[in-house]
């Protein structure tokens, strides 16, 4: 071993002289010499001379010793062959070799050198090089006479560490082993950090925020062993809720923009303009499904909560939400449509008051009622004087004052306006009638006298103020019509409304079947919990209808159709029928049930023969049946797609039937639409002789001219010639049809519509020469037709006028006689108007007067 | 706090009836009250901010910036709103109909 090593060290040496020597060799014509030393190197002064590598250190390297620094040779040596150094700095040359094996034998032996010793800054080294700030950190200040700087004895002292025991020794290792086994902990600042970031990139309340939180125990204990379907179900009721929130601010904000727009038109009478209502249906619909949807959710947690368990407790909680499910529906209803009319009437503030009134409230719904009642009160100034418990004492006592009426909010509102918008249209009427009574009276009255005898002034004065009051009166009928068509459509409105509720309640019956609802409903029954509006919505029993309550007191008071027509007994125009609910409103008589069974729509279903179907257990006869279908069809017609939807007709089109679809025909009928078209349909055949039909528009019309037949000899209605030739005698020829001028262009539609039902002719009579056109039919003077009429019932066969098929003969008097015992319009009162009136005048005049869906005769009014 | 000086029970039990509540639990008819409540304040307040306008609105803050008394602020809306408690009472009124189960 220490031959190689000495080996090793002379091959060094040997390599260092022949790269002396190479040096020294390149040296400009120097001719190579011998050189004697001349320095006696000592350890010291070489020390000494040799410049210090570090200058400073701030602490001593107490594990190795200072390496010996050979600087560059001294040039002094320049020129020396063969030298070497020793380990503490000495330079030999031309060692032998005994010298270098004793210099290697001595640096394997002897132990290093001491450290040299280290350098510290000193304190004012210290002090000017950093700043104070810096200083003290490091525990120094500044001297107090200000000479430099000095350690601050006022810091505590770091205890020295206290060097381990053996077993403490073994004890660390092992949780360093252990330590490294597992992932480095963080420290908490670390781990908050790391969880910010990781909830960072978590959609905010998602699962996998809530996990990242979980994992990291910033959810409450109980939130940490949630399920995860119970996360999931939480979400959807939030989204349902918010659903719900949403949809029930569309409708009170279009139900109120509807209202106000029918309030309005309600002013302004003679508007041919409708206020379509489909909005506000298809808003409520909306409404009432997203509550539906919400409400089965609740429900559904219910099931989940008690899993088959069909206690007490499971029935009580399903009924409870139920019913707290509507009283809190109606609350924020309430409270959504208030919120929409200070909208309205305060644009401009309305942000203000939400901005302060969600400030207020963020304190306030913390709180009791009671405490609510009694802050409530002071804050909203209820009461003069006292205490906090004096204003609520008053606010308790105005809260507990008050009526109480059975009605909604929008139904009662609107059943108040309804009421005014019809007093008005009363008034208004009226004064039209005087206003013009009196002009035509004085002028034409005056112009009427001047050549003529007293006994024809008289007459012709008396037929004046007859057609004078016939055009008064035909005035106020549109502006009734514009207002009771009105009425009508908001009466209509409510009714669906109604039906509405009773559709969510029908679709909450939906889930009788899975045993959510049903048990609860029935535990209300049992333990005679009853509650109204759920046993009105499952028509569990015959409850008042507070719709039509809401409107009857009033309406019955300011009941305006009748009133000014029946003051003037000289005419008989009736007005057209306004169908005002009764008070108490009735369930479905039992004979019904069939006919209102829900329909579940099968492929190759239509809507006609699910109708067809239910007519058979009325105990109707054929035409009795075709009769009541044809209401049917009518009423169906006048459908919006939103309401052929909450017949439970998914596509809104009763023409499009969808397997799967489920048809309420209790949404189709009031109780008193079917009572009125069922007796109608058996009163319509009762004197109807008995025919074989061919078809269902056959069987009616051979009904239909049957009964023409069997009456028109002896027919009720003054319509024989002598009563027509009196009717003309008596009336000047000259007078103006003011028929024509109130014969508004809306109801063109509904004119086509019966001339197309009257005057089809689908076999022309064989032998006949021709068949008219329309436009000559409609110029056809009515007395004639009544006289041809008279002629074919007579079995003439020549001295016709009108040249009209047997047939529109028939079907014209039947609709003619239909019109007059309804009181529309009598032939009496149509030929004093103008004798030589047109079948299409007959028409125009009849057609504003006629009720839509009404059928007369065999005719309907569908449009 | 300080309590109604009508008896707190009497008062829940005649609105327990009033409202038809009677059919849910003690616990059901305060919570349908409390937010039965909230709501009727609510707009209340925000009638009363609507009837007193843009200007009583601004007085209004001015004033609860004085930290009023009770009777200050009733005296405040009193001074404002013509027939102030009829007023209330109407909203009260048309809340119960409406909200009412029966």
């Amino acid at each position: 071993m220490e031959d190689k090593k000495m080996e090793a060290v002379l091959a060094r040496i040997r390599s260092m002289g022949d790269k002396l020597a190479e040096d020294l060799s390149l040296l400009p014509d120097k001719p190579t010499e011998k050189i004697e030393p001349t320095l006696s190197l000592t350890a010291e002064s070489m020390t000494e001379s040799v410049p210090q590598v570090l200058r400073r250190r701030r602490r001593a390297n107490t594990k190795h010793a200072p390496q010996p620094v050979v600087e560059p040779l001294d040039p002094a040596l320049g020129g020396v062959e063969d030298f070497i150094v020793t380990p503490d700095g000495r330079a030999l040359t031309s060692p032998d070799t005994e010298t270098v094996q004793h210099l290697i034998k001595e640096d394997t032996t002897r132990p290093p050198l001491p450290s040299a010793p280290a350098e510290e800054y000193s304190a004012q080294e210290i002090a000017g090089e950093f700043p104070k700030e810096v200083l003290k950190g490091f525990g120094i200040r500044e001297r107090a006479d200000g000479t430099g700087v000095e350690i601050d004895p006022t810091l505590p002292i770091q205890p020295l560490p206290v060097p381990l025991s053996p077993e403490e020794e073994a004890q660390a290792s092992e949780l360093i082993r252990a330590d490294m086994a597992e992932p480095a902990e963080l420290d908490a600042e670390d781990a908050d950090l790391k969880q910010q970031q990781e909830a960072a990139f978590a959609a905010p309340g998602s699962a996998a925020e809530v996990e990242v939180l979980r994992k990291y125990g910033r959810l409450p204990k109980e939130a940490a062993v949630i399920p995860e379907e119970t996360v999931q179900a939480d979400a959807l009721l939030e989204t349902l809720k918010n659903d719900l929130a949403i949809a029930r601010e569309r409708y009170v904000s279009v139900d109120l923009e509807k209202s106000s727009a029918l309030l309005r038109l309600r002013n302004l009478f003679g508007l041919k303009q409708e206020v379509p209502l489909e909005d506000v249906d298809d808003a409520r619909t909306r409404y009432e499904e997203a509550r539906l949807g919400f409400t089965q959710e609740r429900l559904a947690r219910i099931e989940r909560k008690y899993a088959g368990d069909r206690s007490d407790a499971y029935k009580r909680e399903m009924a409870e939400v139920l019913n707290f499910g509507e009283f809190e529906g109606r609350v924020q209803l309430y409270e959504a449509r208030k919120q929409a009319e200070i909208k309205r009437k305060s644009s401009s503030l309305h942000g203000r008051i939400g901005e302060k009134l969600s400030q207020w409230m963020h304190a306030y719904n913390g709180l009791k009622w009671y405490e609510k009642l009694t802050i409530g009160g002071a804050l909203v100034g209820v009461t003069a004087a006292g205490g906090a418990a004096a204003f609520g004492a008053a606010f308790a006592r105005a809260v507990l004052a008050g009526g109480s009426l059975s009605v909604t909010l929008d139904t009662a509102l609107e059943g108040r306006a309804d009421a005014r918008a019809r007093a008005q249209a009363e008034e208004a009427g009226q004064k039209i009638f005087d206003k013009i009574a009196e002009i035509e009276a004085q002028t034409g009255n005056a112009d009427l006298m001047m050549d003529m005898d007293d006994e024809t002034r008289a007459e012709k004065a008396r037929a004046f103020e007859v057609s004078v009051k016939l055009f008064a009166e035909q005035h106020v009928l549109v502006a009734q019509r514009e207002a009771s068509g009105l009425f009508r459509e908001r009466v209509d409105a409510m009714k669906r409304r109604k039906l509405l509720i009773g559709a969510s309640g029908a679709a909450l019956g939906l889930v009788v079947g899975k045993g959510w609802i049903g048990e609860g409903v029935q535990h209300v029954m049992d333990h005679g919990t009853g509650i109204g509006w759920l046993d009105q919505a499952f028509g569990l029993a015959a409850l008042p209808d507070a719709t039509d309550e809401a409107l009857l007191p009033e309406a019955s008071v300011a009941d305006p159709v009748a009133t000014p027509v029946e003051a003037q007994p000289a005419v008989s125009v009736v007005p057209e029928r306004v169908e005002v609910p009764h008070a108490q409103g009735e369930g479905f008589s039992s004979e019904y049930a069939n006919f209102l069974k829900t329909a579940n729509v099968k492929a190759g279903d239509n809507f006609w023969n699910l109708v067809q179907e239910r007519t058979g257990g009325l105990g109707l006869k054929v035409g009795q049946s075709h009769a009541l279908i044809d209401a049917i069809k009518d009423k169906a017609a006048s459908l919006s797609p939103a309401e052929v939807r909450a017949l439970g007709i998914s596509s809104g089109d009763i023409a499009q039937l969808r397997p799967g679809d489920r048809i309420d025909f209790t949404r189709l009928f009031g109780t008193q639409d079917l009572d009125r078209y069922l007796a109608d349909a058996r009163r319509f055949v009762e004197t109807v002789a008995p025919h074989a039909p061919v078809s269902n528009v056959d069987a009616v019309r051979e009904a239909a001219l049957a009964k023409m037949d069997a009456t028109l000899a002896t027919s009720p209605i003054s319509i024989d010639t002598p009563a027509v030739e009196s009717v003309i005698a008596e009336t000047r020829p000259e007078v103006t049809p003011l028929a024509e001028e109130v014969a508004v262009s809306e109801h063109a539609p509904r004119v086509d519509d019966w001339y197309a039902q009257i005057f089809r002719v689908e076999s022309p009579t064989p032998g006949q020469d021709w068949v008219l056109n329309r436009s000559e039919i409609m110029r056809v003077k009515v007395a004639d037709v009544i006289r041809d009429t008279q002629a074919f019932a007579a079995g003439k066969v020549t001295g016709y006028r009108s040249s009209l098929a047997p047939e529109q003969y028939r079907n014209f008097y039947e609709f003619a006689a239909s019109l007059q015992k309804a009181g529309v319009i009598s032939m009496t009162e149509f030929f004093r108007g103008n004798v030589n009136g047109t079948v299409e005048e007959y028409l125009k005049q009849a057609a504003p007067r006629a009720t839509q869906g009404t059928i007369y005769g065999i005719f309907s009014t569908s449009r | 706090m300080t309590e109604p000086m009508i008896d707190r029970e009497e008062i829940r039990q005649q609105l327990v009836q009033e409202f038809g509540l009677s059919a849910f639990s003690e616990e059901k008819q305060e919570e349908a009250l409390e937010m039965a409540f909230a709501s009727l304040i609510k707009v209340i307040y925000a009638e009363s901010m609507a009837k007193i306008g843009e200007s009583g609105i601004e007085e209004y803050e001015a004033l609860l910036e004085k930290s009023p008394s009770d009777d200050d602020i009733a005296q405040f809306f009193r001074s404002r709103i013509p027939e102030y408690d009829d007023f209330v009472a109407g909203i009260v009124k048309e809340f119960k109909e409406t909200v009412k189960l029966s």
